[in-house]
């Protein structure tokens, strides 16, 4: 029978059921908006570098590889004109961008590569503040520097506390990236800083499919069985400093279709072997890379005993010193690294963007 | 045998100046003198390490000139005993002693059995032995002279010279210095020993003769009474 | 007493030997010893220089110690082997690489050697204590240093780099070529030392003293400096500077011999020096797979705090 009292009961039953439905598709809605809204990472190789697009801008971290915290936290609405890049990778990187008139000082102009910074510098436009290490803080006051881009691995630590806190203060860590691509990446970084973002998104994912290209064909073309075995660095003193398995460097020349002597090495930096250990493994190397020295002549004036190396007479190649060129374009170009280390891995040598083979 | 002809000591100025003495060989002589009358500088002349300003000295057959000239010679003709001995890590005594025989020694320095004959006695008659083989660091300052004593006999030269031995010595250990340096001249003729004191109560009472050091000049006392003394100085 | 020393020269004399084949065999395993020119360029190099600058050094530092009459002198401490740098420095980085040879290189660091000795001989004359003259030594070392910055500024970065690999010191910069040169070299200032033996004792009481028991003090110290330069000089061009070794060495033998007869701290200083620096490299090949360390980190960390100790004990 209609009972209005049941109706009545019925009715606030509905409408705190309806209330609660209505809640829950709001909550979900509002879910939705908020994924909406939560940024993407725009790098995607990089560990220590990370960049976020806003409408007005974007956002910057860099975290510190040490301690996995955020060590720089910045935004970037407006482009930075006055920018001192203490290295030759980071000269690289913006000469990469075509953004030299935007570099106030550099350290270290006498093995510049780039053309333009070099007539930057001889015109004074460009302060050259002789060494990295130890740079002068009172010469980028002068300069009026906005940014100043450090690596990490100096003491520049007192020099950069004297500097005001309106001078954003970067740390570059391209070098402590364990792939050649996401080193390569940071020039995003620096894309961020000159209003250049997309420029430099679009150099490095050129950049990236170079890279790709080129290894594909290094896997299509090689015999996993028979890779030549590739010896890296040079003796300092009473050891062997070369690059670690877990470095880019190693990464780089796995890509190239190389075996690597210290491809089992933990670490992602340098590994100090003794003269002993290098002697016995020698007589299986078939390349010599980076010594360090520009002709075998240099290397036996630095430790005459060289000479009884079992792979001194083995190919040796080295990267050309008398500019900074590799310094300032290998990390920005790994697919041109790359290609220069397929080239050597195969002995047939065209084009070499970077290294020599040495006489 | 030592004689002095026209003879001028000092450094910048002649200090002492000494017309004319000899003094015989078999016999200690005791110098005396005021503070700062120059004892030292006279010693140091004798031994060779200031040259004369003028005149000559000969001590037995050859002159200072010639000793100083030749380190190795003035070594086998006079030894010489400093006031203190500090004493050096590691060297025993024995070893110090025995380094009085480094004028007669070979180019290696080494002992033959003689030397060490003669080292052994010497410090058997000065009560030593038994101290043989103490570091000399960690010897009392009496027995650290007696050694130096010791290496000096064991150098075995006509003139010996001390700089006031017994300053820093007690009564016995004074008394045993001054017996032993009479024995030593008594026991080879040819020998003299020339030392430099302050205890002029004890020279008198033992009878040495006195080279009283006066008012620049160089008297010699053979048998020296209190007034002879008090009068010069 | 004498007994006691011959035994004593003997057994490490006996031990050296022993000492001398575990390294060739520990090297050897290290090396992968298939090949007789790795054994001739690498490793017997090797072993020689260890023994070669081990006694030479050790002697220099008796000499040393016996010229100042202080058993804190040695030829790191009082700045000789900084001489011996300088002029190293001065020759890589001022001269043409065509004068670079190896006869250069040694006289170069023998003179720069002989000249800080001088030196620090007259300043000593001068100092009243030890510490005064240890001080002088470290500023002398700072000076030095601090001209060798200057002439790197000027120079290339090879050259820098080159001077700072040299810096280090190293057992394994020897070639077998130079190793006879080298041995000669350091035999003859045995040799030397070994007649200089009765005037070295006594010095031992001090110049006067000495003078007094004829010896001719002046040319002794002379030839005691010319000796010291030559040993040290000769090892810092062929080595490096490495420290610690011409210190530590004659105070042990000291300590251990109990004389200052120095025919046997000679030989003693000699065998041990040789039996030191050839154990802390079979040591350094020993820690290899783990760890790759430097020769003077290994001299520092043993003869430091024995150092030290002489240095409280002096107090």
């Amino acid at each position: 029978m209609y009972n209005p009292a049941t109706f009545q009961m019925f009715r606030s039953l509905i409408r705190f059921f309806g209330l609660v439905f209505f809640f829950l598709l709001l909550g979900c809605s509002v879910q939705k908006t908020a994924k909406h809204f939560k940024k993407e990472n725009l790098c995607q190789h990089s560990q220590y570098l990370r960049i976020y697009k806003y409408q007005k801008g974007y956002k910057v971290e860099i975290l510190d590889p040490d301690q996995q915290s955020k060590l720089h936290v910045f935004q970037v609405q407006e482009p930075y004109t006055r920018i001192a890049a203490l290295s030759a990778t980071h000269v690289g990187m913006l000469s990469a961008l075509g953004q030299q008139e935007k570099i106030c000082a550099v350290s270290n102009a006498k093995y510049l590569l780039d053309p333009r910074v070099k007539r930057l510098v001889q015109l004074k436009r460009t302060a050259d503040l002789q060494t990295e290490l130890g740079f002068s803080a009172e010469k980028l006051l002068l300069r009026k520097a906005q940014v100043v881009v450090y690596s990490g691995f100096g003491n520049e630590s007192q020099q950069l506390k004297r500097l005001p806190a309106h001078m954003l203060k970067i740390a570059n860590f391209e070098w402590r990236e364990k792939t050649p691509l996401a080193r390569a990446e940071w020039l995003l970084l620096f894309g961020a800083l000159c209003g250049q973002f997309d420029a430099a998104q679009r150099l490095f994912e050129e950049i990236q499919a170079n890279y790709i290209r080129i290894q594909k064909d290094v896997l299509k073309h090689h015999h996993s069985n028979q890779l030549p075995l590739l010896l890296s660095g040079n003796l300092y003193g009473d050891q062997w400093i070369a690059p670690a398995g877990q470095s880019f460097e190693a990464q780089i020349y796995k890509d190239a279709g190389l075996a690597y002597l210290f491809s089992k090495e933990e670490g992602t930096g340098s590994v100090f072997k003794s003269l002993a250990e290098i002697l016995r493994k020698g007589p299986a190397v078939n390349i010599w890379l980076n010594p360090g020295l520009p002709s075998r002549k240099a290397i036996l004036n630095q430790f005459p005993k060289a000479q009884f190396f079992p792979f001194f007479k083995k190919p040796i190649y080295c990267y050309t010193s008398k500019t900074n060129k590799y310094w300032e374009q290998a990390a920005v170009h790994p697919d041109w690294l790359l290609s220069d280390l397929s080239q050597i891995a195969t002995g047939q040598t065209k084009k070499l963007h970077f290294y020599a083979l040495l006489k | 045998m030592i004689s002095i002809q026209q003879a001028q000591v000092g450094y910048q100025t002649a200090l002492i100046d000494i017309a004319q003495l000899a003094l015989p060989a078999g016999q200690i002589y005791a110098l005396i003198g005021r503070n700062g009358s120059g004892k030292s500088t006279l010693l140091q002349s004798l031994i060779g390490q200031l040259p004369l300003r003028a005149g000559s000295i000969s001590v037995g057959a050859f002159s200072l000139e010639e000793l100083q000239k030749n380190a190795a010679l003035r070594a086998t003709q006079v030894s010489f005993v400093a006031s203190m001995f500090t004493g050096v890590e590691a060297l025993t005594l024995r070893a110090y002693v025995s380094l009085g025989r480094v004028p007669h020694l070979g180019a290696f320095g080494r002992l033959q059995a003689t030397d060490l004959q003669f080292v052994d006695k010497v410090l058997q008659a000065l009560n030593l032995s038994d101290l043989a083989q103490k570091d000399t660091r960690k010897l009392s300052d009496g027995e650290r002279q007696l050694a130096s004593l010791a290496r000096a006999i064991v150098q075995d030269t006509p003139l010996m010279v001390l700089d006031e031995p017994a300053s820093f010595l007690d009564y016995f250990n004074r008394e045993l210095l001054l017996d032993q340096l009479q024995q030593w001249v008594q026991q080879k003729s040819e020998r003299t020993a020339i030392f430099s004191s302050h205890d002029i109560d004890l020279c008198l009472q033992k009878g040495i003769p006195m080279l009283v050091l006066h008012h620049q000049k160089l008297t010699l006392l053979a048998k020296p009474t209190k007034q002879e003394v008090m009068a010069l100085l | 007493m004498k007994q006691r020393s011959i035994q004593l020269l003997i057994s490490t004399g006996i031990l050296l030997l022993v000492l001398t084949w575990v390294h060739l065999f520990v090297l050897q395993q290290a090396n992968g010893a298939n090949s007789s020119m790795i054994f001739w360029e690498f490793q017997v190099p090797r072993l020689l220089s260890a023994l070669l600058a081990g006694a030479g050094l050790a002697l220099s530092g008796l000499l040393m110690q016996n010229l100042f009459q202080n058993p804190m002198a040695g030829p790191y401490v009082l700045g000789v082997n900084s001489g011996a740098s300088l002029f190293i420095a001065i020759l890589v980085l001022g001269a043409a690489p065509t004068f670079l040879n190896e006869f250069s290189y040694v006289s170069a660091a023998m003179i720069g050697a002989f000249l800080a000795a001088s030196f620090m001989f007259v300043v000593s004359k001068r100092v009243q204590n030890i510490q005064s003259l240890l001080v002088i030594g470290l500023m002398f070392a700072s000076f030095t240093g601090a001209i060798e910055a200057v002439l790197q500024s000027f120079a290339a970065p090879e050259q820098v780099k080159q001077l700072f690999i040299w810096n280090m010191g190293s057992l394994q910069q020897m070639s077998a070529a130079q190793a006879p040169w080298m041995a000669t070299l350091v035999i003859f200032g045995i040799a030397t030392t070994l007649f200089l033996v009765k005037g070295l004792n006594a010095m031992v009481l001090g110049d006067a003293h000495a003078l007094q028991l004829g010896v001719k003090v002046k040319q002794l110290k002379i030839v005691i400096l010319f000796v010291t330069a030559l040993l040290a000089g000769s090892i810092t061009a062929y080595c490096g500077p490495i420290a610690f070794v011409g210190l530590a060495i004659p105070n042990l033998a000291r300590a251990l011999l109990k004389t200052q007869d120095h025919l046997l701290l000679i030989l003693f200083s000699v065998l041990a020096g040789s039996f030191f620096l050839v154990a802390i490299d079979v040591l350094i090949l020993l820690l290899d797979p783990w760890l790759s360390l430097p020769v003077n980190v290994l001299t520092a960390v043993i003869g430091a705090p024995y150092v030290a100790y002489l240095m409280l004990r002096q107090r």
